[in-house]
């Protein structure tokens, strides 16, 4: 292992390809670093060239229009965490990024980041997911987009081919009656989740649920969507639903799970805790349709 | 070489890249109030201020920080000159040894400007990423209340 770097200072999106390709894998690129830092000290990756991308003004930004708002891949949280666009049933992302480490990371840290060093507990994923997210990714020569249903892999592994750049996230913004929960446990605000989880739902003038998601994350090797326990409230009406249903989807949550056990938690509680936490969501998120429906 | 501002003086300065801004500002600097304890961004000691809002200068390389206004707690006040937060720290006597006492009070300077009027659970919040061996934790939280009223005395002359 090496004991340092040479550090590039890409001021483009594009540059910042042009030097990755040039030294390909030897080339890392470095967003806020709060995980690469770590990884780089503890010997768990190696890194000759560093593209530090901190000097990118362009990727940092929140832009909204009437259907869509984009994020620059390296927006920091907490800019997350306090834009007041992230308004309504996209709250979700903001509820993430404020629980999203301490204050002191999350001036550095990045969405971009936080997404593409793919831990199973990434905060700002499962929000994303569940919202119907799509990324952006660059190369010198082509972009395309992804979508965060299929950003994952494995364990810090996502589709981003070797040489492409993370550099924009986009969500569509609900134009239904949509409400949208996001859900955490861990053991102090600083920490890791145990589990983490959104959940969005959707339904008609009539109170009938059209679209349901479910996404959790720390409970398998990448942060995973429940599509079984989301076909059980399709089609339902959120005014004659019964707990027993509420319960049963929470079972199948419970079921649905792989996670681990790790320093954090067992893999039997958070079997639990997901059971838990998805009755909950379920809850939040019918009570905040009612009082839509009544207004 | 690289260039930082470091409370509101500039320094040329001839690093390695992978040195951490801890390291810079204090075995290069002799800043000896950013404290290097856990090096993971768990103890909250090495906060320092980035463009007024709290970080972890041993999360991130010394050159991440080029062109940004770095403050550490050698930049709050002076020892003939407090500032109103570490006045009301020594008043409320919210720290025993003092080791993370620097960081606290980056982090309670960044919140106090921002949000002036913060309750105790804001307050804790904000300084969740802290860690206090002696367990001064109420203390704090009062110290900085303290501190609000002072700041807003102040304002209101």
């Amino acid at each position: 292992m090496k004991k340092t770097f040479t550090y590039l200072r890409p001021l483009t999106p594009v540059e910042a390809c042009r030097f990755k390709e040039k030294y390909d894998k030897k080339a890392k690129f470095w967003a806020g670093g709060t995980d690469l830092l770590l990884q780089w000290r503890d010997q768990k990756i190696s890194l000759d060239y560093c593209v530090d991308l901190s000097f990118i003004r362009d990727l940092e930004y929140i832009k909204k229009d009437s259907d869509q708002i984009c994020i620059g891949s390296l927006t920091r949280v907490n800019a997350l965490e306090n834009s007041s666009e992230l308004d309504n049933s996209l709250s979700i992302i903001r509820k993430a990024a404020e629980r999203l480490g301490p204050p002191g990371i999350r001036t550095t840290a990045t969405i971009g980041g936080n997404l593409c060093n793919a831990s199973p507990s990434a905060d700002l994923a499962t929000p994303l997911i569940v919202l119907g997210a799509h990324a952006k990714f660059l190369t010198s020569t082509e972009e395309r987009w992804v979508n965060m249903d299929e950003f994952f892999l494995n364990v810090s592994q996502t589709v981003l081919k070797e040489n492409e750049l993370l550099t924009e996230i986009k969500i569509p913004i609900p134009q239904d009656i949509t409400a949208t929960s996001f859900l955490k446990i861990d053991r102090n605000v600083v920490d890791i989740a145990i589990v983490n989880m959104s959940m969005k739902a959707t339904m008609d003038e009539a109170g009938i649920l059209t679209d349901v998601k479910m996404a959790f994350g720390a409970v398998a090797p990448t942060p995973i969507r429940i599509e079984s326990a989301e076909k059980l409230l399709l089609g339902v009406d959120i005014f004659k639903i019964e707990n027993t249903l509420i319960d049963e989807v929470g079972n199948k949550v419970q079921e649905e799970v792989k996670p681990i056990t790790d320093v954090r938690s067992s893999a039997e509680y958070r079997r639990e805790v997901s059971r838990v936490l998805a009755v909950r969501a379920v809850k939040n998120v019918l009570g905040d349709l009612k009082n839509r429906r009544q207004v | 070489m690289i260039t930082l501002m470091v409370n509101d003086k500039e320094y040329q300065l001839e690093i390695e890249p992978h040195e951490t801004l801890v390291d810079v500002l204090q075995k290069r600097l002799g800043l000896m109030g950013v404290r290097i304890s856990c090096g993971q961004g768990e103890c909250g000691a090495c906060t320092i201020l980035l463009d007024n809002k709290p970080a972890l200068s041993c999360m991130m390389l010394a050159c991440q920080a080029e062109g940004k206004k770095i403050l550490t707690i050698e930049g709050v006040g002076s020892y003939d000159n407090l500032h109103p937060i570490q006045e009301s720290f020594i008043e409320e006597h919210g720290f025993q040894c003092g080791f993370c006492t620097p960081g606290v009070i980056m982090t309670s300077k960044s919140l106090l400007e921002t949000k002036p009027e913060s309750n105790a659970s804001e307050i804790a919040m904000s300084l969740s990423g802290h860690i206090c061996r002696c367990g001064a934790y109420p203390k704090i939280i009062k110290s900085v209340q303290n501190a609000a009223k002072k700041l807003e005395e102040s304002h209101g002359k």
